[in-house]
């Protein structure tokens, strides 16, 4: 009998809920809650993984914002990424790059969901080198009612709240794992590194590499020479890659400005559009002075005016063909292209130069 | 009063005439609002520098003051109707449409106004392939149409579209406040002038507000500024070398 009162509590509770939900008018506004997140800051732990954040996927579905525009945002938001993991000061080297790294110790990406100024909402997966899953979801966060007011500055980000929660949500990964996984993570990394040069000298030390989850079998001798050599030019890869992180640097500061200009003018316009809709939504036709409909348009223009710098930046980011020279082991290597042309022109000279090597080995 | 309004709608008329002969296709995209016909595919290619040919070119000022003193006297003729109407009945006149007595004609000169500073571009330069077409105007943003794209991508700066209209080139711009804008590109059989429709509409200001500018080709002049765009140097402008 209680039992039954209980079920038919426990019923109506159920219907009064679920009528509250579906009674809610179309026209009240979207929940908006912003993070409010503090990035936690340490010391970096031995040893210290260094981090490759590929430039994100535009995920452009048509929603938002034009493609151009998403695209500067994929090589804009990897570089506020960095820098809030360079803050929170537990890594090694962080770099942005413009491909997946096979052999990344930590490998970041990522895609935009949404940025509209308002909201930024972005999917974030990190891996490690072997091939353990850190992180698979999603972040948003919304733009406070003051974000654009003031003088606008594009290195105080409106959003930097998401980046502390997806920087503190990694560290949290890093600070439970013990030191001999570390250790573990940096070997297989390198001889993933290894066995790409020379697969047929370092292959056997890893199974599962196919399949993205390589595992250690083994680890090459502490005084193999063909194993030092690799360290060596992977020291030169380093270098080089710094100066494609420079690149996204570089690509960062001048487009910061015009992008957070971009954001306000969207900002406004996106709640303009809102209020639009419930006015209308109300059958309410507002009467308001004719002034009005001049700054409308003139907020508008402004934007597609900033939208219009950012593609041509990011077109001219795209197709800059100056040739950057790299130096490996004593040798000059000249590149060109884009960034990625030349991250991936870099690889396969490396290969190149080792599998001639090696052949000249062998033949003696 | 009426009938300098006439006259002007008859000059107004003999221009549309005139350019209605140069221009082939005009007939109208759907009322701004409505949902695009994209089925047409264009077909036409707009490539090339255009400046304005201000002899074929709707005179703004011309036609913001036509359309004004029109909508004046629409308004005069039903305040008039309407006290007739109030005249014949018994007890108190209210109302008679008297807290906004201009409200129409204020409308026409606003949206009028507008129209004149969005369709200001002298000159512009169109870059077409199949997948695009992005029209460069001078002091103006680019109207950018991706012909790829199967939806039609709804901007959060505006509900933007574009499409092709049997052989005309519309962008239709849906602003806050029911601000919506109109371009509609026509280009002549002779590729010899092309015309750029700009229309606005508001809700509260009566009929759509239209105006023509009429562009020709042109060659850039070699000895012209030679601007190129770089992340390293931003924009940098020289002049041109004679044997460009």
């Amino acid at each position: 009998m209680q039992d039954g009162i209980i079920r038919e509590v426990i019923r109506l509770g159920v219907i009064l809920l679920i009528s509250a939900c579906a009674s809610t008018p179309s026209e009240v506004p979207p929940v908006r809650l912003p993070l409010d997140v503090a990035l936690h800051t340490s010391t970096p732990g031995s040893p210290a993984l260094n981090v490759s954040i590929m430039v994100l996927e535009s995920g452009a579905d048509g929603h938002g914002v034009s493609a151009p525009l998403r695209a500067a945002e994929a090589l804009y938001i990897p570089v506020l990424l960095k820098q809030t993991m360079e803050e929170s000061g537990a890594w090694g080297a962080v770099r942005v790059l413009p491909d997946e790294d096979p052999s990344a110790e930590l490998q970041i990406t990522g895609r935009i969901l949404d940025s509209d100024g308002i909201e930024l909402s972005l999917h974030v997966t990190v891996r490690d080198a072997t091939g353990r899953v850190w992180l698979d979801r999603a972040y948003s966060d919304y733009a406070f009612g003051d974000t654009y007011r003031g003088e606008l500055n594009y290195l105080k980000d409106p959003f930097q709240d998401l980046y502390n929660a997806v920087v503190n949500d990694i560290n949290e990964v890093r600070n439970g794992i013990v030191s001999e996984q570390l250790e573990r993570i940096l070997d297989t990394s390198m001889l993933i590194y290894a066995s790409a040069l020379a697969p047929e000298a370092f292959s056997t030390y890893l199974t599962g590499l196919d399949d993205g989850q390589p595992q250690l079998v083994a680890l090459p001798a502490r005084n193999d020479e063909l194993y030092a050599r690799v360290r060596r030019i992977r020291e030169s890869e380093y270098g080089f890659t710094d100066t494609l992180d420079a690149a996204y640097r570089h690509f960062f500061d001048e487009v910061g400005q015009t992008y957070t200009y971009w954001r306000s003018y969207s900002y406004e316009l996106v709640l303009g559009n809102e209020n639009l809709e419930r006015d209308n939504g109300d059958g309410v036709q507002r009467a308001r002075s004719w002034q009005v409909l001049g700054e409308v348009y003139g907020t508008y223009k402004d934007s597609k005016l900033n939208e219009d710098a950012l593609r041509q930046m990011t077109d001219s980011f795209d197709d800059e063909v100056t040739p950057t020279v790299a130096s490996l082991e004593g040798a000059v290597v000249h590149l060109t292209g884009s960034l990625r042309q030349k991250y991936r022109q870099w690889r396969s000279i490396l290969k190149q130069i080792y599998a001639e090597e090696r052949g000249a080995t062998t033949d003696q | 009063m009426i009938h300098r309004v006439t006259a002007m709608q008859r000059v107004s008329g003999c221009l549309i005439a005139v350019m209605g002969a140069l221009l082939v296709g005009c007939s109208s995209p759907p009322p701004l609002g409505a949902p695009e016909q994209t089925s047409a595919v264009g077909g036409v290619d707009f490539s090339g520098a255009w400046e304005m040919d201000y002899r074929l070119s709707e005179q703004a000022d011309q036609k913001i003051r036509w359309r004004y003193l029109e909508a004046l006297a629409e308004e005069k003729r039903a305040r008039e109707s309407e006290a007739g109407r109030f005249r014949n009945q018994r007890g108190p006149v209210i109302g008679l449409n008297e807290q906004k007595p201009r409200r129409l004609a204020e409308g026409i000169l606003a949206i009028g106004q507008l129209a004149e500073k969005i369709s200001r571009s002298s000159v512009f330069n169109v870059r077409q392939t199949d997948e695009q077409i992005v029209i460069e105007r001078v002091d103006d943003f680019s109207l950018i149409c991706d012909f790829q794209e199967q939806a039609t991508p709804v901007s959060n700066l505006g509900q933007e579209r574009c499409y092709w209209y049997g052989q005309q080139l519309v962008f239709d711009i849906g602003l806050p406040e029911s601000l919506n804008v109109r371009h509609v590109l026509t280009l002549a059989e002779d590729r010899n002038r092309l015309n750029v429709a700009t229309t606005l509409f508001h809700p509260q200001a009566g009929a759509p507000f239209t105006l023509n500018r009429v562009y020709m080709p042109f060659d850039p002049e070699p000895g012209m500024y030679d601007c190129e765009f770089k992340l390293t140097t931003l924009k940098t402008c020289r002049m041109g070398s004679s044997e460009k």
